[in-house]
């Protein structure tokens, strides 16, 4: 009984989770950065190890969480931390 | 459908087509001798389409690697040829029925980033793709006799966990992506550069220059070209 408890009490908090909270700890753990490092300057020119293979990493991340498919023009311009936001509104996810 | 760009016959006995697929020129080969066929991967449900066209009914299909390119005909080749026997490397054989090893959850990311707009394959886009079971698998090597051959199928990982090279005496090898003209790709994940170097490395540098190459990707090549790169040269 204990153990299931602890085990709903985790799911509740992933579900409870904020689409924000979800966007930003991918990008936290793809990128290994602080949240606080997560502004309009997080970019895929200014950011080192943003090349092909965290970018697919980061595309695929996306589309699990939210459970959406990204249109092509959309996984090769997928350029930034808040740039990426709007695009994900264009696919109904709300932040 | 991806586009078949090609059908190439090569050889005379056994006969061997070429079907080259999409942007991507991802190589499935028939092989087919006294109306007898086995066939190297399944890039496409066409390929089921292209073996009833020509009468064919294959005894074997041989999967290069597990990664979905390769496999998008599969199910399809099952449906029509209920009596095919799928040979796979073990690793191979257990990553063909997930969609994450596969690849499948990602490839249409991955070809939409190397090929641009251009890139068109309603195929990739099934982010579930995945394949029941071989029904022949191996670990490190593998002989069967088929119409006459000796094939000899050797584990190669590297560009993949569940690669293997696949010998056909008098014809040569089938590569998949673990001998392309091109550098082989070892950077995807599962890919390993450590099993290729030492494991991989070794037999591709045993095999004779003469010696006919049918890669995954792209045309049929002699090893003395691929020699001639100095892919060995600068490993």
């Amino acid at each position: 009984m204990r153990q299931s408890m602890r085990f709903g009490r985790n799911l509740k908090r992933e579900n409870d989770m904020s689409n924000k909270e979800k966007y930003q700890n991918i990008f936290v753990n793809i990128f290994n950065v602080d949240a606080k490092d997560l502004n309009d300057t997080f970019n895929f020119k200014d950011v080192e190890k943003w090349d092909s293979l965290t970018h697919l990493t980061l595309i695929s991340e996306l589309e699990d969480a939210f459970d959406i498919m990204f249109e092509t023009d959309d996984i090769l311009h997928f350029g930034g931390y808040v740039n990426g936001m709007k695009t994900l509104a264009r696919y109904g996810v709300e932040f | 459908m991806p586009k078949l760009n090609g059908i190439s016959i090569i050889g005379k006995r056994p006969t061997i087509l070429q079907l080259s697929y999409g942007v991507e020129r991802a190589n499935t080969y028939v092989i087919e001798e006294d109306g007898h066929a086995i066939l190297i991967d399944a890039c496409s449900k066409d390929v089921a389409k292209e073996l009833k066209k020509r009468n064919l009914s294959p005894d074997y299909l041989v999967l290069t690697h597990e990664h979905c390119d390769h496999l998008w005909g599969l199910n399809a080749i099952r449906s029509a040829f209920p009596n095919v026997q799928v040979v796979a490397q073990e690793y191979c054989n257990e990553a063909i029925g997930d969609p994450k090893r596969n690849k499948a959850k990602q490839y249409h990311i991955y070809a939409t980033m190397r090929f641009g707009e251009s890139y068109q394959n309603a195929e990739a886009r099934n982010r579930t793709y995945s394949c029941a079971p071989a029904e022949i698998v191996f670990k490190d090597k593998l002989k069967l006799m088929w119409n006459g051959h000796e094939i000899t199928f050797r584990h190669t990982p590297g560009h993949s966990p569940g690669s293997m090279l696949i010998h056909i005496d008098d014809v040569g090898i089938f590569s998949g992506d673990s001998i392309l003209q091109e550098e082989t790709f070892l950077k995807f994940d599962g890919g390993d550069e450590a099993a290729f170097n030492s494991i991989t490395l070794p037999i591709i540098i045993r095999i004779p220059d003469e010696t006919v190459v049918f890669p995954g990707h792209g045309e049929v090549f002699q090893m003395k070209e691929w020699r001639s790169n100095g892919r060995i040269a600068e490993r």
